[in-house]
């Protein structure tokens, strides 16, 4: 069977998410090994065995694998395209009563009450053309595209003057765990193999921007994101004198208050606006219910970015900080000096200044203090909680701050800056570079084939909305990834590193070609057919012709 | 007597520290097996035997145990007056302590830890001084358990000058959930019917610390300050990340409503000139499980509310309109800062659909019910029996989780907040010297007082409410019916996981009056005992009011 025709897609689509590869679970390792088994069928990887291979995930408690498969034109040339997608998907609970049937679209599709749906979705379920499911759009229906244009290039070998490598990889909807550990793997395949790359193109959906949004894109970057991870240590006190202790909790809801949804934190970059930072996590770190108030609490917040760098962001976030401590500090010296005046006490001053440091500040303050007794404390530490398999990244990095506070020789009530992974440069066309240029002509061509050949408006967008692996195609700030981010993320290097060095190797452009859908992440995902089978496969095509007839 | 009771108190007082009895650990049984064979050893108890023994908890998991000791006076015949004397034997945790946790009960090495420290410089004058012991448990109360048993001991050696009756009680989980006072009223019970004894007074020797910064008076409280834990569960919207205004993340609510309570004045309750400290925040989290792009969709958090006067239903409704000004305000800066974003972003504003909800627990109930009738207390109770399967299950989380899940089958999902109570809850006593009972406590601590002024370098005086909440809480509840239903209807963890023994403190219904050792820091790494005050008047203070409630006019 073909997969690039529309039989051919819509049964590979059938079967790939009928495999149920929820992002950190061990499906996503049946899921490659499936794809693996299919690639290796084809008559082209029965002869080039040594050209498909799973490779493992590094450091990997699940065992996962990513895949590569490399089709090279018999024309002999370096010139290679990347052809990269993610095989796992979020997980289904949303679906409530047709969680059964999340992992089988069609059956879903012909199963759904429309009454059930929101409106938005009962037009575009009533419109027929649409197929509903979890993966359809994210990412399947990209997979399908690729694996079909892989398909439709082996069988036209003789012609072809330059090389397709697809990339499959898990993970992405968490950690990107898989696209971080293959940006090695790029570098050692290129020497292997002798590849030249040209562009990394993923298939992620094109949707919408906003409810409502008409609009269908193509995408020459991507946003990034950092996690901003604070952590509050307070003054502990009874609650019987809840005037003589600081509440970590007070400062946190003041840091909460400044830094979520703040538009001042929203980044701007090519006419891009990103939405402003919102709270993943809010909670304090007491275990046991007592009369003790908390000693310390932690909260991570998503910050979207397509300009800013760890730097910048840090000098915002430290400002923002700073001014939620002396907001703290405010609001605690006007209800005690109340409370002191009804109750006849003597006012006392608030011993307390606002107290800001970034983790790695933290670290060498404790270092400094005990030296090797403390980084010895530290390795067991850390030896001990990774011990734990499912440990969530997060949470290792909370755990390790609030260690390492343990030894901080000033007592006083702080706040802690860090970083807490994934990190996801953001990326997009640069202006001066041959291989960028080439592919924002491309993205030009590709839109006017698009209106020309099919009557499909394109837009341009210079950042993908959703986040995605092809952050990790090149690293536009990298001197302040080593200087600013590493010493700040708590478990780089434990668990979690960036291969930075392979990453500035690869220094590629980006270019997004995928199907159309809508409402990722919801029970009414779903993915536009007539789009996916009869124009995404072309265009798809197309941009990859182009791209490499233009760089020889 | 006296100067024996003083060096025992001292001696008892090194040895309890030593014996690490954090909250809801085998430590607090070990600490009151310690005492239990101390006392046991007296001659009184080797020739009373029955007059000492274990109250065990029931069916707890920790197989934690009060320690009774009843020493009966036998001047001018048996008499059924009978003072009772309490402290709690647990501590907080030692976490705070960092570095030095190994060292936190061990007072000779913690206090070469702390020269290493950089710390106030009061902490590091009082260290200079040599009057303070430091150590976790040690002002809170070990000195003061250490002064009870310095009491019975030496009080019973002379059992023919005592008029009246002492009893010795000594209870584990007060900084937990007063499970060890709370049981400990059935043992009190079951003495007063079989000895035929009058409950007087009960006397605590809880800790007493400075009032303010630099207070060198020292207090002796009548009266108790009681505590509610209002809670609120949150009920946001989630949304991605990307689309960080099509949601209403509960962690500002939270926030928001955080800011709106902790340390508010205007909370704080006052009665006879006296005020509470403010609430503050006990725990503050969201309920989102690992991690995801997505924002939480519920977040909880719960306070300490002090009372002097204020009962549940006044509470209730203050927090409400709190709740309900917090949830306007976060629904105009979403507004604001949404406004600003469509602006820069070309995009058409449109009033985000939010509108402020707040109810209570019962309100919330009562809703539900309307639509689902019986079905929701059958399932309501199906969930409380599933929950009670684990022992261990905290009562506040056993309390939202009975919140939540009739949050679940409302069919309006709106985001909203709900209040409720979780246990525990510490009625407040307040000793107006109405009645005979009160005005002998009142006079007895007036006459003590007096007896020693001159002597003592410091100034002495009385309060209305003991600040701190404790046990002392239990020694008395009124006989407002209307108030307690309020705390019930809304406290959904009552009675299957918690409920008082209304009846037991009725039984007792004594005033209280605490007369403490003095110290600094309770449940900091700082805390430590002012030896001079400690060790020299409260032991005299002690004897002399508990004799002077006990003497016949």
């Amino acid at each position: 069977m073909k997969w690039y025709t529309r039989e051919g897609m819509n049964h590979l689509l059938s079967e790939l998410t009928g495999i149920p590869s929820i992002s950190g679970t061990k499906a996503e390792a049946e899921y490659m090994q499936y794809l693996y088994n299919i690639l290796a069928n084809l008559k082209y990887f029965r002869e080039n065995a040594e050209n498909l291979k799973l490779h493992p995930v590094k450091n990997d408690p699940l065992g996962r694998t990513f895949l590569t498969a490399l089709v090279k034109g018999k024309i002999p040339s370096k010139k290679t395209v990347i052809l990269l997608s993610h095989g796992d998907v979020v997980d289904v609970k949303d679906y409530g009563p047709y969680m059964d049937m999340a992992f089988k679209p069609f059956k879903l599709t012909e199963s759904i009450n429309p009454s059930s749906l929101p409106a938005n979705a009962k037009k575009d379920y009533e419109e027929g053309t649409w197929l509903f499911g979890r993966g359809t759009m994210d990412m399947k229906a990209g997979t399908a595209l690729q694996m079909g244009l892989i398909q439709q290039w082996i069988d036209t070998l003789d012609t072809r003057e330059g090389n397709l490598l697809l990339l499959v990889v898990p993970d992405e909807e968490s950690n990107s765990a898989g696209m971080i550990s293959a940006a090695e793997t790029l570098t050692d395949l290129a020497q292997k193999h002798d590849l030249e790359y040209l562009v990394g193109i993923d298939s992620e959906p094109q949707f919408p921007n906003y409810p409502g949004d008409d609009n269908n894109y193509i995408y020459v970057g991507s946003l990034g994101k950092i996690i901003a991870l604070i952590y509050c240590a307070g003054k502990e006190t009874h609650v019987g004198e809840s005037l003589s202790g600081l509440n970590p909790n007070l400062l946190m809801s003041e840091v909460t208050r400044l830094i979520e949804i703040n538009v001042d934190l929203s980044d701007e970059a090519e006419g891009e606006i990103t939405p402003p930072p919102t709270s993943l996590k809010m909670k304090d770190l007491k275990e046991l219910y007592s009369a003790q108030i908390p000693t310390s609490a932690a909260a991570y917040f998503n910050i979207l970015t397509v300009s800013r760098s760890p730097k910048e962001i840090y000098k915002q976030i430290y400002e923002l900080c700073v001014r939620a401590f002396e907001n703290a500090l405010e609001r605690f010296t006007i209800n005690k000096n109340r409370y002191i005046e009804m109750s006849g006490k003597e006012p006392s001053p608030i011993e307390w200044k606002p107290k800001v440091f970034s983790y790695k500040e933290l670290y060498d303050m404790a270092l400094q203090a005990h030296g090797s007794k403390f980084k010895n404390h530290m390795a067991d530490f850390i030896e001990n909680i990774t011990r734990d398999p499912e440990m969530d990244e997060r949470e290792l990095n909370i755990q390790i701050i609030r260690e390492v506070h343990k030894f901080c020789p000033d007592r006083d009530p702080m706040i802690i800056i860090s970083f807490a992974p994934p990190y996801y440069p953001h990326l997009t066309i640069r202006k001066d570079k041959p291989k960028d240029n080439i592919v924002m002509e491309v993205a030009m061509d590709v839109i006017r084939k698009a209106r020309e050949d099919f009557g499909e408006g394109l837009t341009l967008q210079k950042f993908f909305k959703g986040l995605s692996d092809m952050s990790y195609f090149a690293l536009h700030d990298a001197e302040e990834v080593i200087s600013y981010l590493q010493p700040n993320i708590p478990s780089w290097g434990i668990r979690y590193s960036i291969p930075v060095e392979a990453i500035k190797k690869l220094d590629l452009p980006v270019l997004n070609i995928g199907p159309y859908g809508k409402d990722a992440h919801k029970f009414t995902e779903r993915l536009h057919l007539p789009y996916w089978h009869n124009v995404a496969p072309l265009l798809l095509k197309f941009a990859v012709e182009e791209i490499l007839r233009r760089n020889n | 007597m006296i100067e024996g009771i003083k060096e025992k108190m001292e001696k008892y007082t090194m040895e309890l520290v030593k014996i690490r009895s954090v909250v809801g650990s085998s430590g607090e049984r070990e600490i009151a097996e310690y005492i239990y064979s101390r006392l046991s050893a007296i001659p009184y108890f080797r020739e009373n035997p029955g007059g000492i023994y274990y109250h065990e908890i029931e069916g707890d998991p920790f197989g934690r145990k009060s320690v009774i000791a009843l020493v009966r006076g036998r001047k001018g015949g048996f008499s059924r007056k009978t003072v009772v004397l309490l402290g709690h034997i647990d501590t907080v945790g030692v976490e705070d302590y960092g570095d030095l946790k190994g060292l936190s009960t061990d007072p000779e090495g913690l206090i070469e830890g702390l020269k290493q420290k950089e710390l106030s410089r009061e902490v590091e004058e009082d260290i200079q001084s040599g009057e303070w012991v430091f150590g976790r448990g040690i002002f809170d109360m070990k000195a003061g358990v250490a002064a009870n048993m310095a009491l019975i001991e030496e009080v019973s050696r002379r059992a023919e000058e005592l008029e009246g009756n002492l009893v010795f009680l000594g209870v584990p989980d007060e900084e937990g959930n007063s499970s060890g006072m709370l049981s400990a009223l059935k043992a009190l019970k079951e003495m007063k019917q079989k000895l035929e004894l009058e409950y007087m007074a009960v006397i605590d020797t809880d800790y007493m610390a400075p009032r303010y910064e630099g207070d060198e008076e020292k207090y002796i409280y009548i009266g108790t300050v009681g505590k509610l834990l209002p809670c609120f569960y949150i009920v946001g919207k989630e949304t991605h990340v990307g689309q960080a205004f099509e949601g209403l993340d509960p962690n500002m609510l939270a926030s928001e409503l955080l800011m709106e309570i902790d340390l508010s004045e205007d909370l704080c309750d006052i009665a006879d000139g006296e005020s509470t400290v403010p609430p503050i925040s006990l725990k503050q989290q969201d309920l989102k499980e690992g991690y995801s792009v997505q924002t939480a969709r519920s977040a909880s958090l719960y306070f300490n509310y002090a009372t002097h006067s204020q009962q549940p239903d006044e509470v209730l409704e203050k927090l409400v309109s709190k709740a309900e000004k917090a949830f306007s305000r976060v629904i105009k800066r979403l507004n604001q800062n949404y406004r600003v974003y469509c602006q820069n972003s070309g995009i058409p504003y449109r009033e985000l659909p939010w509108k402020p909800k707040v109810m209570t627990y019962r309100e919330l109930y009562n809703r539900v019910k309307q639509k689902l009738g019986d079905r929701l207390d059958k399932h309501i109770e199906d969930i409380k029996r599933q929950l009670l399967k684990d022992p261990e299950i905290d009562d506040r989380d056993l309390s939202l989780r009975l919140v939540q899940e009739v949050v679940t089958l409302n069919p309006d999902k709106d985001p909203m907040i709900i209040v409720y109570f979780s246990p525990p809850y510490y009625p407040h006593i307040y000793v107006k010297g109405d009645t005979e009972k009160e005005k002998r406590l009142l006079n007895a601590v007036s006459k003590a007082i007096d007896a020693v002024k001159d002597r003592c370098p410091y100034r002495i005086s009385t309060r209305r409410f003991y600040p701190y909440i404790s046990d002392l809480s239990y020694c008395s509840i009124t006989d407002d019916s209307k108030a307690i239903d309020s705390l019930i209807d809304n406290m959904p963890a009552w009675p299957d996981k918690y409920s008082l023994p209304i009846e037991d403190i009725r039984s007792l219904n004594a005033p209280v009056v605490n007369i403490g050792p003095f110290g600094k820091d309770a449940h900091k790494l700082t805390e430590r005992l002012h030896k001079p005050y400690s060790f020299t008047f409260v032991p005299e203070l002690l004897l002399l009011t508990a004799t002077g409630i006990l003497k016949e006019e």
